[in-house]
């Protein structure tokens, strides 16, 4: 992938930019919030990742500015602090997701892979399917090897996002967000309790594993084979 | 020294002002008040004197000189030494009659000064004032009035206008000067402790006189906002300690650990196994400086510009949902009761951060089996969020403490946590208006959140 980075840290750029190479990306840098604007307009990357206190010209106006010229490259800010507020202007100005400092950097690459594989607006589907597991999104009942699964509403919404990001690395931070509107961190261990619970209907009765722990990034949903 | 400092002060600088003020207009009134009367008293003397000639010229007009010279001899041998005094000269400048040594005759307004002539030299000279005019027949007369009463009534007057004056300015200046004092010796009071303060003692305050209205109450709303300084200066000291210690611990630990690893060579797998345990250390230490910079922003209130109407069902029954599985994993049970669509203004995310803080709070200081019960309900028109269950509780001397920043029961000390908790709560509740009580659930703890 194309990525553009705009970050006025320099170890913090190095940072993303050296890890994000290393795993097979293609990275701009810009360190001014004016140099990040000229390449974001002027160029066309897979997804950008903006600091949101840049010297010059501050993320949020980066991004207002190069959506109303029609840019629709997905954004990720990244902030200092985990305000309430500053995720909320982020988002409002046309960011697609945030990230606080400091950050694992399997949560970046996790996210970005996200971002970058959104489906197209518009397109949507009606049936999820990884391997023989199956998700009918319009009856909202799943199968596996033709077997119905019951779940709990919220253990469908769980399994429905991992299948949505079916062979990406999901976070648990991106599943407390997406599941259950969970901005914060919750001491317990509340993604792992549902996962397992999800494991012990999908997986346990099956001789083939599909939900898979990347240890210290999160979960994936994919076929082994 | 101190009259000096006085003078430099706004209130004695007003009293001299206006002590100046009051000299410059009592002045100009006495003096009006002055030139009116004296001008009174010689009118009054002019009118004595005109009248008097009016007599003489309407007897000489009815019978001639010789009435008018009787008259004002008969008048001189009468009066004495009265007031008025006439002459009555002839064309030549005979003195026909009257009680005047012989004038050089002169029509008109006239000062007379006359130095008596008698043996006795140190006698004062008389002054008169008259008006002379001539008859038909060229006969001259003269009336004139004794000025002494009227010279002895400026001089009484101005003296005792003197007199009024300075007293009055004295007055206004020493009055001046006692409220200036007065007040300045409030604001010195107020200056001091202020000083006090500022070198560190916080515990001083403004001292209280009980009267003087406005500065009082002035001194009463400063020493309010003292106390509250003093709670927060003593919160701040409380926390940036407990900081210091909370975070000192895990990060000597941490240090440990790297310095053991140092030692002696190692193969990568340990050495990864040491690296995965610092980030999961720093990892600890980052959250709870999240916490803390959480509960700053929340008690700075710039949450509340975002309130909107919160389904407080709605986010009881999404917290329930995500936490009763987590209840059971530890052989605890989450029930809920939850009335539907009680909606509360407020921030949805905060306050779903706030139940729970409140539900982890029960299940990691409660034992197995404990039942954990959320109820949220209307309690006479307000929405009412209750949190209960059997675990331990709180002793009700702590449970004032609880929500302090780092605190922690000394029964809890080993179990996970940073004493942020309830302390995130408190500040959520205050900015929604609300108010939290802790009670006893016998056994167990009640929460219970009233909210506005």
């Amino acid at each position: 992938m194309k990525i553009l980075v705009i970050e006025d840290d320099a170890e913090t750029a190095a940072y993303i930019a050296n890890g994000l190479k290393e795993h097979g990306h293609t990275i701009d840098l810009a360190a001014t919030g004016r140099d990040g604007l000229f390449l974001a307009a002027g160029e066309s990357y897979d997804v950008m990742v903006v600091d949101r206190m840049l010297p010059e010209l501050d993320g949020v106006s980066i991004v207002r500015t190069i959506r109303s010229g029609g840019v629709a490259t997905p954004v990720l800010f990244l902030t200092a602090l985990g305000g309430v507020d500053d995720r909320v202007t982020g988002l409002d100005a046309g960011a697609d997701d945030y990230l606080v400092k400091p950050f694992a950097f399997s949560e970046l690459v996790a996210r970005i892979n996200a971002l970058a594989r959104r489906p197209p607006m518009g397109a949507a589907e009606t049936t999820l399917r990884v391997a023989d597991l199956e998700m009918d999104l319009l009856k909202r009942n799943v199968t596996r090897a033709g077997q119905a699964i019951g779940l709990q509403p919220r253990e469908f919404r769980l399994l429905e996002y991992l299948m949505r990001h079916a062979g990406e690395v999901v976070t648990r931070t991106m599943l407390l967000e997406h599941v259950w509107d969970f901005h914060f961190d919750p001491h317990t261990n509340v993604v792992e309790t549902h996962v397992s619970r999800i494991r012990a209907k999908v997986d346990k009765p099956f001789p083939v594993t599909l939900i898979h722990t990347t240890r210290g990034a999160g979960y994936s949903i994919h076929d082994p084979g | 020294m101190r009259l000096l400092a006085a003078a430099r002060s706004a209130p004695v600088r007003y009293a001299l002002m206006f002590a100046g003020l009051s000299a410059v207009v009592m002045a100009l009134l006495l003096v009006l008040l002055y030139v009116w009367a004296t001008t009174l008293l010689e009118r009054h003397l002019q009118e004595v004197i005109e009248q008097q000639l009016t007599i003489l010229r309407t007897d000489f007009a009815q019978d001639g000189r010789n009435s008018v010279v009787g008259l004002v001899a008969q008048h001189a041998r009468r009066r004495g030494t009265g007031p008025v005094h006439m002459l009555v000269e002839d064309a030549r400048g005979k003195v026909l009659a009257g009680d005047l040594p012989p004038v050089a005759p002169t029509n008109g307004w006239q000062d007379i000064e006359l130095v008596p002539q008698s043996a006795k030299t140190r006698a004062k000279p008389r002054r008169f004032r008259g008006f002379g005019a001539r008859l038909d027949d060229n006969t001259f007369i003269l009336v004139a009035h004794d000025t002494a009463d009227l010279r002895q009534t400026r001089s009484l007057l101005i003296r005792s206008f003197i007199i009024a004056h300075g007293l009055t300015t004295l007055l206004a200046l020493v009055g001046g000067l006692a409220i200036g004092n007065a007040l300045l010796k409030r604001v010195d009071a107020i200056n001091r402790t202020a000083s006090a303060i500022m070198d560190g003692d916080l515990s001083r305050r403004i001292p209280v006189v009980g009267w003087q209205g406005e500065l009082e109450n002035l001194a009463q709303s400063l020493n309010r906002m003292l106390t509250r300084i003093e709670e927060l200066m003593d919160n701040l000291r409380h926390v940036s300690s407990s900081i210091a210690h909370d975070l000192r611990s895990p990060l000597g630990r941490h240090r440990q650990r790297l310095e053991v690893a140092r030692m002696k060579v190692r193969n990568p797998a340990e050495y990864e196994a040491v690296i995965d345990n610092a980030v999961e250390e720093i990892d600890a230490i980052l959250k709870t400086f999240d916490a803390i910079l959480r509960i700053a922003q929340v008690e700075a209130g710039t949450p509340r510009e975002r309130f909107s109407q919160v389904d407080l069902s709605h986010v009881g029954e999404n917290v329930v949902d995500a936490f009763a599985p987590v209840a059971e994993d530890v052989e605890m049970q989450l029930l809920a009761h939850i009335d539907p669509n009680l909606c509360v203004r407020g921030d949805r995310e905060l306050l779903t951060q706030m139940l729970v803080n409140l539900i982890e709070n029960s299940l990691r200081h409660s034992p197995g089996g404990t039942r954990i019960v959320l109820c949220i309900e209307r309690h006479s028109g307000r929405a009412l969020l209750k949190l209960s269950d059997t675990g331990p509780g709180i002793p009700a001397s702590e449970r004032g403490q609880v929500f302090r920043r780092f605190y922690r029961l000394d029964s809890s000390r080993s179990t996970p946590g940073n004493g942020l908790g309830l302390s995130f709560v408190s500040a959520v509740v205050r900015l929604h208006g609300a108010t939290i009580s802790l009670e006893d659930n016998a056994p167990g703890l009640t929460v219970a959140v009233v909210f506005p």
